[in-house]
Parts: C-alpha cells; structure tokens; sequence
C-alpha cells in the first residue's frame, strides 16, 4: 500500500504542492477561526467559497493551457465580456431567450479561443502575443457593448445560478462539474495525455504521432468556455455586466495555476492545484479585508505569490521525490 | 511469396538548403533479416532512415513495403505502414510516465472512448516479459536511466508490432549485459520475421549480427555485402575512399609555441569523462570523432557553457570558475556550428554582428558604443577577410553561407582571442569560401593564436590539423600527430576499435 502511494508521488511529483496548500488552507482557516467567532459559521463558510468558485473556474482553463505550452492573457477580456453580454440580453422574463443568451456567451468564448488557438497555431505568433492582442481586442468590444457597468440580469435566473443549501451551492455545484468532465478529459481519454506531450516538446510529440496543433487549439478552446462560465456567474453574482470585471483573473488565474504546481514552462501540471490556489487566493483576499489591508497592499501580496510559487518550485528537489523506480 | 522484399527504398533524393544529402539511394530489405547500415557522418543513413520514419519528406523516390507503394507523409502514416523507429537521440517526453509515452497517440480505447489504462500495462508488462526488461508502466521517464529509457523506446516501438524496425545507434547508451539483451530481442525479431535496420558506427556489432550491410557515402550506395562478405576492414575501405583535395595549407613548417590552454579532467556529467588537453601558440588541434560522442559538449564546456567539473587555464589564468564573459575577456571564443541559430542576429547588420562580442573593447566609459572605432575595427577585419558584401551596415541574413562564417570568425577576432574554439568551421559553406576560411585559420595561428577545431568533415580534420584527438563515448581514445594519421586510423579509433 504505502509503495503504491509512493509511485502515485514519483508519477505525479506536484501532489507535493496539492498537500502544501491544502495545509496553508487549514492554516488560514484555522487562524481566522481564532481571530473571530463568526468566521467559522456555516453561512460564512458557504460565502467564502462560493466567493473564490469564479477564480477556481477559470483557472481550470488556464491551467489547460499553460500545461499545453502556452498561456493566455485573454481570459480576463473574455470573461468581462460575457458579462456584458448577458447583462444586455437577460434582462427579460422569457426563458427562451435567456437560454439564447446563454448560448451566445458561450459562442462568443467559444469563437475567441478558436480564434486564439488559430494565432497561435497555424499563424504561429507566440501565445503571450496573440491572447494580449486578443485581450485588447476583447477589451474595446466589452467597452463597446458597455461603456460602463449597467444592463440587467433576470432576478429568477440570477437566483436560481447563486443558489445555496448550507455549504452547498450551485456554483459550487458547477465547479465540480466542471472539474469532474475536465478531469475526466485529461486523464481518462486520449486528449489528456497528448496536451502534456506538446507542453513539454512539441516536436518529439509530434514525431510520435501526435496532431500538436489540435490539441492545442482545443486547449484554447476549452480555456474560453470556462471563461464565459465564470462570466455567468459573476454577472449573475452582480446582476449586471460590468465590462472591467474580468481584468484581475487573467494574473490570478495564472497564480493559482503556478501555486499548484503547474510549470510556466509547460507539460507539467495538475488541475486540483489550481482548484486549491484559487481557493487559496480567495482565502488570503478576504482575511485581508477582514483585517481591513489595503486594496494596494493586496495587489503587493499577489504579486509576491506568483514569484514566490516560481522561486519555490524552482528549487530542485523541493517538488521531487527520489527516484523510486530502478 | 509475391516479393521477397519488407521494404524496397528506389531512388530516394534530398537536398537540404546547400548540401545533397541522398542522391538517388536504393535500400532492399528482405523480410526477417538484420540489414546493417554503416557510413561516416553525414553520409546520408539518417536522412534515409528519417525518410521511411516521416520526418523528412524527399525530394525524389518511392518506398514500397511489402511490394506496395507507401505513402509516408508523417510519423503516423510510417506506423500505420509498419514501422517502428528507435531514435538515436532519446525521442521520449520525460515529463510522462513510461505508459504515456509508449501509448502516446496510440492509446489503448475501452468502453466509450476511456483510455484503458490496465490493458496497457498489461501489454508493456506482457512485452517486459518477452524482452527481459523490467519497465514500471506509471514510473516518470525523466526519472530512468539512458539504457532504461531506450527500453522505452524500442517497448514503444515493438508495441505496435512493426514490421520493419528502424535502430538508429541503438547501443550508443548500453553496456555490455544490455546490448547482449538487445541483440537476442533481435534475433528473436527476426525469427518473427521482422525486417530490421541497424544503423551503428560500431562495425563489430555490425560485422557480428548483420546479415546484409549496405555501405553510404556522400548520399550515395556504395554497395549492399551479403553475409559472407562482411568484414571490418571492407567495410573500412568502402566507407573511406575520398580524396585528399589540395586546398589546405602548407602548415609543415610550423613549430608551436608555449602552452596557451591548459584543460585538466574536465568532466561533463554523462557526456565527456576526464578530458586533459592542451593547446599551444600557433598550434591548430584538430578534435575528430563520430556525432555525439561528447566533442561538442567537451568544447562548450571549455568555453563555460555547459557545466562541468575540471580545471581549465589559459595563458597561465585560472578560469575553471569564470562565466562566459570572463572568459571571452581573458581571450578564449567558441565559434557555433550553428551559425543560424546561435551564432549570427540574422536581422541585425554586418557591423553589429560582428563587433557583439568585443563590445567590452568598443565602449566608452559610461557603456556608450564607440561607434567610429566599432566601425573602423570591423571594416578593418571585413577587408581582411575579402566578406562579400554592399556595406558593413547589411543585413547578414543576405550574406551568402561563406560570408556569414567570415563574420562570425571576424566578430571572435576582434575580441583579440588567445586560443580561439571553433566549432565546424565550415558547416555548409562552399569550396572558395573553405579554401579561403583555412588560410584565414592559418594566418591567425601564425600570429600566435592557438585553436581548437572540430570538425565532421574528414578532409579538413586530415588537411588542417597539427594534432588529432579523436573522441570515442565522451574519452579522447587516440591522439594523431600531423602526417601519422590518415582516414582509415580515424575512422578506426572513432568506431571504438582501437
């Protein structure tokens, strides 16, 4: 038994980072716990996590791609825009049209990580280039649909989106399934493996047969998808659209993947890391404005955090184990 | 039977930008047999082999297998046809575990599109078995030795039962015990009737398991010996042969002078193992061998670029601890192989090209550039060298190949070197531009400037050496004095045979 577990660590040597954050999650739990008495309230509990589900969301998709070999800088742009547009097409009491509205959302996302994967891919203009510019393109067309933050959200549906049970929670609900299909993807069908494959050397995967270019453009793809989930749950949070919401995710969503364990360099990464940092990353945000920190000090420790993740993973040894097999 | 031929390779040609690589091979293979192929470097048997693996599209030719036309335009069309290839190079993703690798792009589907991670394993366990190996399916490639990795390799390529099996060096990372393992997986092969192609630069493996060898040179057949016309020393005189042209200098009367640079059991890990050598003043030493035997990495870690464990010294400085640039300061320069990639800012103009690594000499005080010296050294060292060129301020990108090599051996000058490395000093560059890059060579070791040169091209190690080393698995195995070695003895030493 413990020889098994000890393969499943040398097979996958980022479950080190899994554990550490989960401990780091106790850890700010618990000294919260002590600092006030309501902090451990069911209710509370419920709000903080269903506060860091959009982060969680989105860095699932960015997780994809930064373990395909690429990153995007889109994401942020893509989410504020599906809020705006959910903002102008769901303010009506017909379901009809806000399933439509819905699908739209997801069609626009859809269309921007096709499109990203096509720059990337078949332009081959480096990742960090195509998803900036696509970023400032998504930018001015949420800026255009809204200037500033207004539109409306039907109050059944935004209801309905936001609802909770105790510590359950729809969004809670949709990031497990999301997790769940994601996961399913990676490890289970034979997507998952090829995405590492490309991260890690796009031309020796190639040269064992696999078709580097659809993989990543799927990549992109889902990353988008996810995107506009969390857009619809931050327009249904706000019930409005707000075009400069989404600016944050895109280096937060980074973080949280780094803080998992994910390698900026690509090929390595596990998705329940990037679950973990973004809860991680919520946790730290809101025991900050509980101690009353300043918004700018916050920005400080994020930025911290990221280099901070790179520095620590980039100490050999600190994330491997020893070799056990012989 | 229809055709007693696995494989028939007709007329296959490819040139690559300035170089024939094949011209016109023909390669028969006869099914269940081990058909060697043997010749010096850059003779062709990997462009060939990465041909029938779908790496490299040719220009000319057809490939039949079995007796029917194949058409190969990738990796995956030359596994659907059969063929497996066991790369020289570690060809594996060391961030995925031994099943992913093997399976990759080839997965083992169960109910609904799953991976069915259990027969997998099973299959890589069933074949540990029948190979003798004894790969854990979910242990990490990276965490392998280089002989268990290969056993990745050739695991992932006998999975997908081949029928023509491509070893590119196969033995190059084994000892002893495991290349015995790996010649009865190959006998075993063959029985099956497997064709396999066993591509080595150890003739006695070749000699000792092939039952035909077919002999490249230039791009070309020489011929295919049947097995009772297999020797060492014929496959010797087919691979060797060419002629000793007349366009080296006459460096006869050169004496060398005191020892410039000291190298002392340099070590690089897995690659060079303890490597003492020295270079004198006006002494050209010339570092032949075999690809990938270390002789690159052994001078890139001179230079400092590659770590390694050892004492290097030059003129009497101790700079085994320095960086690059001390190095580059205290008069040492490693000229790239790779003039595209590593050696010239291609978008960037003869000038700065060439003055980029003696910017420390060309500036002023405060870091500014001076810029009339910057100008005036380069155009100095430019009309020297007789580079064809409009201005010093064009781009290098439309410099043809021997101008380009002209500039980068301008740009290591002009950092007044000592004892200069130079790294295929005339890699795709034609025969005027060689003849006139040696005498450049020759005029600077007369100034008292020692250099290290290594070379693919047995001609110019023959034609321009004083002193010979030749590598063999990351030792230096022979040393050759000016006129006692000829091809043969180099070819020899660098096969591992003394």
């Amino acid at each position: 038994m413990g020889a098994k577990i000890r393969e499943k660590f040398a097979a996958t040597p980022q479950l080190f980072s899994v554990l550490t954050i989960l401990a780091l999650l106790a850890v700010t739990f618990l000294s919260m716990c002590a600092y006030s008495e309501s902090y451990k309230h069911m209710q509370n509990i419920s709000k903080l996590i269903v506060q860091c589900i959009p982060l969680a969301v989105v860095s699932l998709g960015q997780t994809l791609v930064v373990i395909s070999g690429g990153i995007d800088l889109s994401l942020g742009a893509t989410i504020s825009l599906t809020t705006t547009i959910a903002a102008r097409l769901m303010n009506t009491d017909s379901p009809a049209q806000i399933a439509l509205a819905v699908l739209a959302m997801f069609a626009a996302a859809a269309l921007v990580g096709l499109l990203n994967g096509v720059g990337v891919n078949l332009i081959r203009v480096p990742p960090l280039i195509t998803t900036l510019c696509m970023s400032t393109v998504l930018q001015g067309v949420a800026l255009w649909i809204m200037p500033v933050p207004g539109g409306k959200v039907n109050r059944e549906f935004a209801t309905f989106v936001m609802q909770k049970w105790g510590v359950l929670s729809m969004p809670l609900i949709l990031l497990a399934l999301a997790y769940l299909i994601i996961h399913f993807v990676l490890y289970r069908t034979r997507t998952g493996v090829p995405l590492y494959a490309i991260g890690k050397n796009p031309r020796i995967a190639a040269s064992m047969g696999v078709k580097i270019r659809s993989v990543s453009v799927r990549a992109y793809v889902i990353a988008a998808l996810l995107a506009a989930l969390t857009g619809l749950l931050l327009a249904c949070r706000m019930r409005v659209g707000d075009p400069l919401v989404g600016t944050n995710y895109t280096m937060d969503s980074i973080t949280a993947a780094a803080i998992g364990g994910t390698s900026l360099a690509g090929g390595v990464g596990l998705i329940s890391g990037s679950v973990l940092g973004s809860f991680l990353i919520g946790m730290l945000s809101n025991m900050m404005n509980i101690l009353g920190v300043d918004q700018f000090y916050q920005y400080v420790l994020k930025g911290s955090l990221l280099v901070l993740a790179m520095i620590v993973y980039s100490i050999p040894g600190m994330l491997g184990v020893k070799r056990v097999a012989k | 039977m229809t055709n007693e031929y696995a494989l028939e390779m007709i007329g296959i040609a490819k040139a690559f930008p300035g170089v024939k690589a094949l011209g016109g091979v023909d390669l028969r293979v006869r099914r269940g047999e081990l058909h060697g192929l043997v010749g010096e470097n850059g003779a062709g048997k990997s462009t060939l082999m990465n041909v029938l693996g779908g790496l490299v599209q040719p220009d000319a030719g057809r490939i039949l297998v079995e007796g029917a036309e194949a058409a190969i335009a990738g990796p995956a069309d030359a596994a659907r046809m059969g063929v497996g290839f066991v790369h020289q190079e570690s060809n594996l993703l060391n961030n995925l575990s031994v099943l992913e690798n093997v399976f990759l792009a080839r997965e083992a589907l169960g109910h609904m599109g799953r991976l069915d991670r259990r027969a997998m394993a099973e299959e890589i366990e069933a074949l540990n078995r029948k190979l003798g190996y004894n790969l854990k399916p979910f242990a990490r490639v990276g965490d392998l030795s280089l002989a268990q990795q290969q056993s990745v390799e050739i695991t992932r390529a006998l999975i997908a039962r081949p029928r023509i099996l491509i070893l590119d060096e196969p033995t190059a990372a084994l000892g002893e015990e495991e290349v015995e393992r790996l010649f009865r997986i190959l006998a075993a092969l063959t029985k099956e009737g497997v064709a396999v192609i066993y591509i080595s630069h150890r003739l006695d493996e070749v000699v000792r398991i092939a039952d035909r060898v077919t002999v490249l040179k230039d791009g070309c057949v020489v011929g295919t010996l049947e097995k009772r016309e297999i020797a060492r020393e014929r496959l010797i005189s087919m691979m060797v042969g060419r002629v000793l042209e007349d366009i080296y200098p006459d460096r006869r009367d050169m004496a060398p002078g005191k020892e410039l640079l000291t190298v002392e059991k340099l070590n690089v890990r897995g690659r060079v193992h303890d490597l003492s050598f020295a270079v004198r003043a006006g002494e050209i030493v010339g570092i032949g061998g075999l690809e990938g035997q270390g002789q690159r990495d052994a001078l890139r870690a001179v230079f400092g670029e590659r770590a390694a464990s050892g004492r290097i010294a030059l003129d009497g400085v101790d700079l085994t601890r320095s960086g690059m640039a001390t190095r580059i300061r205290a008069g040492l320069g490693y000229m790239t192989h790779d003039r595209r990639n590593e050696g010239l800012v291609l978008t960037m103009s003869l000038v700065k090209n060439a003055s980029l690594a003696a910017l420390f000499r060309l500036t002023g005080p405060a870091g500014i550039v001076r810029k009339r010296r910057e100008r005036a050294e380069v155009r100095e060292r430019i009309d020297g060298m007789q580079i064809k060129a409009a201005s010093i301020d064009q781009m290098v990108v439309n410099l043809s190949g021997g101008n380009q090599q002209k500039v980068m051996l301008a740009r290591w000058l002009l950092t007044r070197p000592k004892v200069l490395l130079i790294d295929e000093p005339t890699r795709g560059v034609d025969v005027g531009a060689r003849m006139s890059v040696y005498r450049i060579i020759d005029s600077l070791t007369r100034a008292g400037i020692g250099i290290v040169m290594l070379t693919s091209d047995m001609m110019e190690l023959l034609g321009l050496s004083d002193r010979i080393l030749v590598f063999y698995g990351g030792r230096v195995v022979r040393e050759y004095a000016r006129g006692e070695a000829t091809e043969e003895l180099v070819i020899r030493s660098a096969s591992g045979l003394g």
